[in-house]
Formats: structure tokens, C-alpha cells, sequence
């Protein structure tokens, strides 16, 4: 049986993990997403490779030993197993700005139910379209209504969703259907249109135009870690010494302009001794 | 109906539905709020965080103080121009901008460091790969107050068809821009640098921000207080006139009111000399503009004006500015004879638009609050007026006489701009000119001057004809004819009161002032038009202090 851990990534700045090639829209780069919601992910492998990458940093620490010895050309079994898994990072929150009306984080039943899992909290699933106590909604003939862009959604009824955000706050939040968080989430997107000027003076190259679509800051996501042995979880140094848990790390492309700023906190789920 | 609760932002821009950028005739002053434009800022900003977003520790701010306004286009909705907003409802400049606009300055400041900088693509073992760049740029936010709706509601105003070349439809349009804002900009580096380093990666940045940042840069927007872009001239100046308005009412003194006047006399005077298309090409070359299909010109020359907040005083009507710094930005132009040229040219159109035009709304008049016989009399503010400062006063041109004068208009306006056409841009004359209502061709237009050695209380003798009744043969009323223009309708005839100097021993004495009165008479005038421009014409000349010098 592994050893469980879990990481919470809420990100600081908009993250783009770019699709596959060949997924683009025109001229639109997508962001990868999960099959089932439609919403943004951060894949299992960007993770590990970010977090070797990190270890690279550190001249004290073997990067090979925790994350697996790459191929060498020419030599037959070179590679080690990874000691340190990584499953994807979903949404658990996803904030959305609607003009009118204050920042809404939202989410849906698969997407908890995983954040549940990962984290084994013990709360109750919320029914579909509760709203947290301090949500402030539109009253509309009596009835609290949230404006997104494809329509209104009237809410159901309130509860305290504290138990469901990683840092206990309790936000303005709402919780919607499997099938529609893919349509609020694609309205929630940090979108930007971006133009390469010539190189001589301050206008459109002919035809370089593309679109960029990425997770918006404040976006919280989860990804459980595991680990074989006992030991192997304590000593697990990623932020530089096993005794760090928690660092700022960039994800994704687009680094240079700003993009995928996160802030990674690791919970290291130990038995009590 | 939930249809109707939808907000602006998302709704079909069709008539009847929404309009953003449609600026309303009907909704005039205290009803401008009802503007569609106000309505989407107040739905925006209703719930956007009143804060603006921190920079994650690790990352570099720096902040700056933008001297006017600032417009980016986000590119996101076809309706209005908008910044790009971020996540929390807080305007924002983009990194990748602020990436594009730092790599071009580092050309002329360090262009050794860019691949190390920005990254790009370098050719291994006969492969091409591309390299990143060490430093992340965050874009900016701004800080300070940029909250007030009324000053995020800005109009653009295109009207050189109307203003120059015939009477054209013209229209203004709403857009989202900042005002006076200071923006926080955030660099990171993904290693270490050393303080010196950092300093010197600060430097590269303010020589892109003195380039000016984001768009219509070349009207004044974009920049930054003390900006160090290269300049051709500077110019001090100080002036008085109707404060331009926004569609609320409210007044705002707009600094792109310069770019507009160069711009415009550029065409006029260009227009007089070869045909309407050669003069348009050159204007676009020296100031920007549209080429239809081929996209868009960047101009060589852009403007940028600053004066300190306490030398402007904005009253509800009027503004006075007692001290301000016209530039005139090199944007584009690397070859140091052709700046030199520029230089002369520039100098000209200046000099040309303080002798005859003015600057801003209501140029083709001279103050009426100043030069005006019964200053208690009339019932609205109309013109301007404006000096050069301090050394500048060497850009007006000494006058002794009448055929001073004359000579002035003729070699120093006419030919200099009939050689340049040919010599400078290679481009060919036509004796006919642009058939514009104000190209500057001596069919089309007349000056008459007058000197006025009266120092401090001046009067101009011309106000009268535009504003009073006929009550002596010395004085012939135009009121309210197609010669002054009413609303809606451009005037043929522009006044000025030009500071009139003489040069002593080489120094410039101040005598008085000159009026001048420039007329475009209508060629095609019939009936009742045509005999009172004959007439007005036959009384200019026969009976009025005034004499004809073009």
C-alpha cells in the first residue's frame, strides 16, 4: 500500500499548460483539460518534470534517486522507477469574474468528490447550486439569482462551504452541475489576443496573430502524491529540505510573460506517532 | 425579463440591444450617465476588487506615473475598446506587452543581453532551438485610484475629413481608457542578479516606457512623466481656451489636441502644393495612419505633452495653462540627416500654427475672454490663445512690414513646402493642389493682416464683424453666414491675435500684436452666398485697416 500525500496549487498568476499539438482551434492555443468536466488540468508528468527540474536547483539532493534515472543512450536499462508518483492536478475552485457582481469561485460534484478523496475530509457532498453563506447574489422577484454569461442561475439554498476550501476561508462560491461547470469555465478563462509586432517599428506583423486561453490567478487545484515506504514521505525533500512544505513554483508555458506563478503547499498525510 | 437584467458586456451589439462605443445625440450632460458606455463601466466595476492584485514575493515592482492617459486594447470584444481585465475586475497590462516593449528598448540599450534576457532562437550544431530568456515580466496593475467611471469613459474623435478636406460625416466613439494612472509593473528573474544588474534592467524598462506604452502612443497616451524617449524639439508654451468635454460634461484638458492641429495643418499645407493622395501619403509617413489594406503606417513623428498639475487651472468652461512642454517624439527615424530635416519641418508647422490656427477646440478663433471689444457682451467662451515661453520665443517669426509678410508666406511656407515633396520625399507637385476646402493653394485662400501696436489691451477689430450688428461703414457684419460657420458646420474663415515681434541687433522686441484673418472663400458660392462673400471681400479691401499679404 502507498504512502499518501497531496499538494494544493492555487495559482498567482494565469497558468497555461498548452493542449496537444494539434488540438489548437485556429489560432487559439488551448489549455489541456480533463475529458470528463472539460475544465482545465495540469498533467501528472508537467508536475514530476517540474518538480526534478526544482531539485536541479539544489546541490545537495539527487534529483535521479527521488524522481527516476532518465534514459542513456546506449546504455540498456538505464532508467530507475520514479520513487515519487504524481496523479494530476484538477480544479477544485475555479474563480469567475462577471461584471455586476463580486468574484464567484465555482465548482461541481466530480471535481470535489476527487478533492474529497485526495484529502479524505469528511463532509457531506453540498447539493447541486448551493451557494456559500457569503455569497452576495442578485435578488430577482424573490429569488437569489448569479448573471453567467450564457444566463442566470437560480440558487438553491446556503451552507457553509468552509470545510471544502484547502485554507478553511469561507469565499464566495457556488456549486453547479458536471455538465455545465465546462461552459462557466470556458466564460471564466484568462483570455488575451496576442499580436508580434515588427521588428522595426510598432505595428502588426502581417498575420501574427494568436489567441491565448489560461487558468485565471487565484484558481485553486489539488494532486495527490504518493510515495512507497513510510520513511520515503518524510524525507521527501521538494522545496529543497524535507523539513519545507510549501514554495512558489511555475507551471506551464509562458513563463517569461508572467504565466504560470503558483504557490504549492504539500500535505504529507503521516500516520500519528 | 432575465433577457433585460443581462449585462452590456454580454449582450449582441446590434441596435436596439446594445451599443457600447454609440455615443448617444440625446443624452446630453447631467443625462450622459444613461450612455450605454457608462452603464457597462458601472457593471464592470460594481463588483471588481477595489484593490489591486499584489505581486508574489520574489518579484521586482517598480512604479511609474502615466502623464495623461493610458489605452490598451485587450482585443476581446468587438464593441468597445477595453484593457485587458484580469481575474479580480482589475485592469491590467499584459506581460507579453511589456515583454515585446522591453525587448525593444534592450536593443538600443544592451543588445547583447537579449537572447539572455527575452530568449530567442539560436542555431545548435546547424539545428535551430530556442532559448528562454532569464526574466519573467508580470505586466502591471495600476494603483492608485483609476475607479472613477467617469474618467474610464473616453471618446475618439477622428474629424480631419470634416476639419480639412470637405464637410464628411464624423463621429466620435466611446472607449475604455485609464486616467492619470500609476502602475505597479513586476519583474522576476528565474536566478539571482545582483542589485547593479537589477538597476540596470530598470533602466532598460524606462527607455520602453518612454517610448511610451500601449496604443495611440503618438497622441500622448502612454506616457510617462518624465519620459526619456528621443525628442526633436520641446517646446514651452502657455495658453488659454475652451476646455474640451466629455460626454458626461465634465471638462478635460486633452494634451492629444496638438497631435490633431500638426496633423491637420501638415495636410493643409501639403495639400496646397501636390494632389490630395501625395499629401495624404507624406502625412501618413511623418504622423501615422491607415493605409486601407495594407494595414497601418507608423509615423515618425509622435506627440507627447506634460505640465505640472498646479500650472493648469480647469475651470467649468475655460481652461488657463500657465506654463506646459509640448514634445515632439522621434519614433522611428534612425538616419540623423533626415532628423535634421525633420527638425525644420517641424519647426515650420509649428510656427505656422501659432501665427494662424491655434490649438484645440475652437481653434479658428482667437479669445474672445481677451481680444474681444465688449468682453461683457457675448453670450459663450469661444477660441484660444497661445505664446511660446522662455528660448522658444525664437520660434516666432519677426515681422516690420506688410511685404515682410508676403515674403514670409511665399518662400518660407509655399516653396519650403514645395521642396519638400520634391526633394525630401521625391514625390511630384501639381499646380492645382488637393481639391480640399482648406488645401493651402493661393486660389483658395486669403490672408489679411493687420498690426496692432496696442501692448496689453489689444482688441481685434475682426470679433466684431463675426458678432455684432452692422452699426458704421467701418463695420461690416458677417454674423451668422457662411463665412463664420455655425454649429455643425465649419467656418471659411479662421482670426488670430499673433504676438508680433521685431528683431534689434539680434534680439527680439515685443511690439504688439498682428491680426490676421484667413479666409477660404467658397468658389462654388451662388445667389445670396456669393454676394456676401464678394461684398465682405470688396470691404476687406477697400474700407478695413486690413491688407491682403497672401
Amino acid at each position: 500500500m502507498y504512502q499518501k500525500a497531496y499538494g494544493i496549487i492555487e495559482t498567482l498568476s494565469p497558468l497555461h499548460v498548452g493542449a496537444t499539438a494539434g488540438e489548437e482551434s485556429g489560432n487559439l492555443n488551448l489549455i489541456f483539460r480533463d475529458p470528463f468536466t472539460q475544465t482545465g488540468i495540469i498533467p501528472g508528468s508537467s508536475l514530476r518534470g517540474r518538480f526534478r527540474a526544482e531539485m536541479r536547483f539544489q546541490d545537495s539532493q539527487d534529483e535521479q534517486y527521488w524522481y527516476g534515472h532518465e534514459a542513456e543512450p546506449g546504455v540498456p536499462d538505464s532508467t530507475t522507477e520514479s520513487r515519487v508518483k504524481f496523479e494530476y492536478a484538477s480544479i477544485v475552485w475555479l474563480p469567475v469574474f462577471c461584471p455586476g457582481q463580486p468574484v464567484v469561485w465555482v465548482s461541481c460534484p466530480r471535481l470535489l468528490q476527487r478533492y474529497k478523496r485526495i484529502t479524505g475530509i469528511s463532509a457531506e457532498l453540498p447539493d447541486l447550486y448551493t451557494a456559500s453563506d457569503s455569497l452576495n447574489a442578485l435578488q430577482i422577484d424573490g429569488q437569489y439569482k448569479l448573471f453567467f454569461n450564457f444566463g442566470f442561475l437560480k440558487l438553491a439554498g446556503k451552507e457553509n462551504l468552509q470545510a471544502w476550501f484547502p485554507d478553511g476561508q469561507e469565499r464566495s462560491a457556488v456549486i453547479v452541475a458536471d455538465d455545465e461547470i465546462g461552459m462557466i469555465h470556458d466564460m471564466a478563462l484568462y483570455r488575451q489576443s496576442r499580436v508580434k509586432l515588427c521588428d522595426e517599428e510598432k505595428k502588426v506583423e502581417g498575420g501574427q496573430f494568436f489567441n491565448t486561453e489560461a487558468l485565471p490567478e487565484s484558481t485553486i487545484m489539488v494532486f495527490p502524491v504518493a510515495l512507497r515506504r513510510e520513511e520515503e514521505l518524510r524525507d521527501w525533500p521538494p522545496f529543497g529540505d524535507n523539513t519545507i512544505n510549501e514554495d512558489e513554483m511555475y507551471f506551464g508555458g509562458l513563463e517569461s510573460i508572467g504565466f504560470g506563478h503558483c504557490w504549492v503547499r504539500l500535505h504529507r498525510q503521516l500516520p500519528q506517532t | 425579463m432575465d433577457a433585460d437584467r443581462v449585462p452590456l458586456a454580454f449582450r449582441a451589439q446590434i441596435e436596439g440591444r446594445c451599443q457600447v462605443q454609440r455615443i448617444n445625440p440625446d443624452l446630453k450632460g447631467d443625462d450622459a450617465a444613461h450612455n450605454q458606455a457608462y452603464i457597462w463601466v458601472k457593471e464592470w466595476l460594481r463588483g471588481a476588487l477595489q484593490d489591486a492584485p499584489e505581486f508574489p514575493e520574489g518579484v521586482k515592482t517598480k512604479e511609474y506615473e502615466i502623464s495623461w492617459r493610458f489605452v490598451t486594447n485587450s482585443g476581446q470584444d468587438d464593441s468597445i475598446i477595453r484593457p485587458v481585465i484580469s481575474g479580480t475586475g482589475c485592469p491590467f497590462y499584459p506581460g507579453s506587452s511589456m515583454k515585446g516593449a522591453f525587448r525593444r528598448a534592450c536593443k538600443s540599450v544592451f543588445p547583447q543581453r537579449i537572447l539572455q534576457y527575452c530568449g530567442g532562437e539560436v542555431v545548435v550544431d546547424g539545428t535551430r532551438q530556442t532559448q528562454p530568456g532569464i526574466l519573467r515580466f508580470h505586466g502591471a496593475y495600476p494603483v492608485n485610484h483609476w475607479k472613477d467611471k467617469s474618467d474610464l469613459v473616453d471618446l475618439v474623435h477622428p474629424q480631419q475629413n470634416w476639419q480639412v478636406e470637405e464637410q464628411a460625416a464624423h463621429s466620435a466613439f466611446f472607449m475604455m481608457s485609464l486616467f492619470q494612472p500609476t502602475l505597479r509593473f513586476g519583474i522576476s528573474s528565474n536566478q539571482p542578479l545582483s542589485e547593479t544588474e537589477w538597476a540596470e534592467i530598470w533602466q532598460v524598462w524606462e527607455t520602453a516606457l518612454g517610448y511610451g506604452i500601449g496604443s495611440r502612443v503618438s497622441a500622448g497616451y502612454g506616457h510617462v512623466m518624465d519620459s526619456t524617449v528621443p525628442r526633436l524639439l520641446s517646446i514651452r508654451l502657455r495658453g488659454e481656451g475652451l476646455i474640451s468635454r466629455r460626454v458626461n460634461g465634465d471638462g478635460e484638458f486633452r494634451p492629444n489636441l496638438f497631435k490633431a492641429a500638426l496633423r491637420g495643418h501638415t495636410l493643409r499645407l501639403l495639400g496646397g502644393v501636390t494632389t490630395a493622395e501625395i499629401a495624404q501619403t507624406i502625412t501618413k509617413r511623418l504622423w501615422g495612419g491607415f493605409a486601407g489594406r495594407d494595414g497601418s503606417v507608423m509615423g515618425e513623428l509622435g506627440v507627447a505633452f506634460r505640465c505640472d498639475r498646479r500650472q493648469l487651472d480647469e475651470g467649468p468652461q475655460w481652461f488657463t495653462l500657465h506654463e506646459g512642454q509640448l514634445d515632439i517624439l522621434l519614433l522611428n527615424v534612425r538616419d540623423e540627416e533626415r532628423r535634421q530635416r525633420l527638425r525644420t519641418f517641424v519647426i515650420r508647422l509649428i510656427k505656422f500654427s501659432m501665427m494662424l490656427g491655434g490649438f484645440g477646440k475652437s481653434w479658428r478663433r482667437a479669445s474672445h475672454r481677451r481680444f474681444f471689444s465688449k468682453k461683457k457682451d457675448y453670450r459663450r467662451d469661444i477660441g484660444c490663445h497661445w505664446e511660446f515661453l522662455g528660448r522658444e520665443l525664437g520660434l516666432y517669426q519677426p515681422f516690420r512690414n506688410l511685404d515682410d509678410i508676403r515674403r514670409y508666406f511665399v518662400r518660407g511656407l509655399y516653396q519650403s513646402m514645395q521642396d519638400w515633396v520634391m526633394q525630401d520625399e521625391g514625390q511630384r507637385l501639381d499646380v492645382r493642389g488637393a481639391n480640399w476646402r482648406e488645401a493651402w493653394h493661393p486660389d483658395r485662400i486669403q490672408v489679411w493682416a493687420r498690426f496692432d501696436d496696442d501692448m496689453e489691451d489689444a482688441i481685434s477689430t475682426a470679433l466684431d464683424w463675426f458678432h455684432q450688428e452692422q452699426d458704421s461703414l467701418s463695420h461690416r457684419s458677417i454674423k451668422q453666414t457662411h463665412l463664420t460657420g455655425k454649429l455643425n458646420q465649419v467656418g471659411r474663415m479662421w482670426q488670430r491675435m499673433y504676438p508680433w515681434y521685431v528683431k534689434r541687433d539680434g534680439r527680439l522686441i515685443w511690439r504688439g500684436f498682428i491680426e490676421f484673418v484667413t479666409i477660404f472663400p467658397d468658389l462654388n458660392a451662388t445667389g445670396d452666398n456669393l454676394a456676401i462673400q464678394q461684398d465682405f471681400l470688396q470691404f476687406l479691401d477697400e474700407v478695413s485697416e486690413f491688407d491682403r499679404v497672401w
